[in-house]
């Protein structure tokens, strides 16, 4: 509250509380701006009863008395007005009985629309379906996906993403792989161990002991060979070597084809 | 059992403020410092009193030039009636439960 002080007037010192403050006083201004905004919102003018407490303010004596007046009133006077607002159209449209139905049936659809904008956009939950990021990913385990915050950040080694690539199937089938090379990088295998640039690359979320050969199906063994990534695309690997097509099978892939980083296993 | 309506500590001394003045017309703040009652307190129970017929409002010119009308409240029979029934019937008199103001006002 206002300490309700007034003008130095040495007159009325010995009346602390009652003394009419100044009509320009910070006390009456805070207060005539509280009651004001609880009457009358964005319009000119509120409701009778507001403008009724509105008007007598000015009789009030003294700020801590005005002050008291506008807090005590603002309540009363906001209620009031938004019991006088009048009712959308639509709302009035819908019969008074099944109002509550409409209500609960519109939040549940609009949740579920800013779920699936969400969901789209920002954050997506996806399904394991395939053993190739075994032991990391298992089948069935849902992963949470990023699909904003790698476009920010960048891709760096270890991440794991999903992308989508022509598999002969489907144009856009979705994988999900380790980013191991990135542009620039020159990535083999020879001698059953990942090597980038020529460094053995440290790869403890493999179990121990896993051998990384030539890659599956059609390719032959020499893509153990030195491969040099070229721009704008990164060199994936799945964890589960032995049954994982990768990079070693399909080559490189384009980094604008990467949808989402994986955030983690949300279940199992 | 239930309470009787208008009997609140709060209603009974706004009752007992218009009785004072029962064909006069009062103001809020008039009222206010009569009951002692804040204007949180005091409006919603002109309000009330209002929608039920038993006070009679109106916007009254200001005495002075230049300043806004003001709002000013009147029992109806009705309501003169509903307060003076409601105020005999409580114990102790509420009248002496309300406090005097420190400079009676009356509003005319």
């Amino acid at each position: 509250m206002s300490a309700g002080t007034g003008p130095l007037d040495a007159g009325r010192s010995d009346d602390p509380v009652d003394h009419p403050e100044p009509a320009g006083g910070a006390a009456h201004r805070a207060a005539r701006a509280l009651l004001t905004w609880a009457v009358r919102g964005r319009s000119a003018h509120g409701t009778e009863w507001g403008e009724a407490m509105l008007r007598e303010l000015d009789e009030v004596d003294g700020g801590r008395q005005r002050l008291r007046w506008a807090v005590s009133g603002a309540w009363t006077a906001w209620r009031d007005r938004l019991r006088h607002l009048p009712e959308s159209r639509m709302i009035a449209a819908v019969p008074r009985p099944l109002r509550p139905v409409v209500s609960v049936l519109a939040t549940f659809l609009v949740t579920l629309g800013a779920l699936t904008l969400v969901n789209h956009v920002a954050l997506s939950v996806s399904y394991i379906p395939s053993g190739s990021m075994e032991p990391t990913l298992a089948i069935g385990d849902r992963v949470l996906v990023d699909r904003i915050g790698f476009r920010i950040t960048g891709l760096e080694y270890g991440d794991i993403v999903t992308f989508t690539r022509d598999d002969g199937v489907s144009t856009d089938k979705t994988f999900i792989k380790r980013v191991v090379g990135l542009p620039g990088d020159v990535m083999s295998c020879a001698g059953g161990h990942l090597t980038r640039n020529g460094d053995p690359v440290d790869e403890s979320y493999l179990p121990a002991g896993t051998v990384t050969a030539a890659g599956v199906g059609e390719r032959p063994a020499a893509d153990c060979q030195p491969v040099t990534v070229p721009d704008g695309e990164i060199f994936v690997l799945g964890d589960h070597r032995e049954i994982s097509i990768d990079s070693r099978t399909f080559g490189s892939v384009r980094e604008d084809a990467v949808e989402g980083r994986v955030l983690g296993t949300i279940w199992s | 059992m239930p309470r009787r309506p208008d009997t609140s500590p709060q209603t009974l001394r706004v009752f007992a403020a218009l009785l004072e003045d029962p064909e006069g017309w009062h103001y809020g703040y008039a009222l206010s410092k009569r009951t002692g009652l804040p204007s949180g307190t005091l409006y919603p129970i002109l309000m009330r009193l209002a929608e039920r017929e038993l006070l009679t409002t109106r916007w009254e010119e200001a005495t002075t030039p230049g300043r806004p009308p003001r709002h000013a409240y009147q029992l109806t029979p009705d309501g003169t009636a509903l307060a003076r029934d409601r105020v005999a019937q409580a114990t102790p008199a509420p009248a002496s439960r309300v406090r005097p103001a420190a400079h009676p006002r009356t509003a005319s």
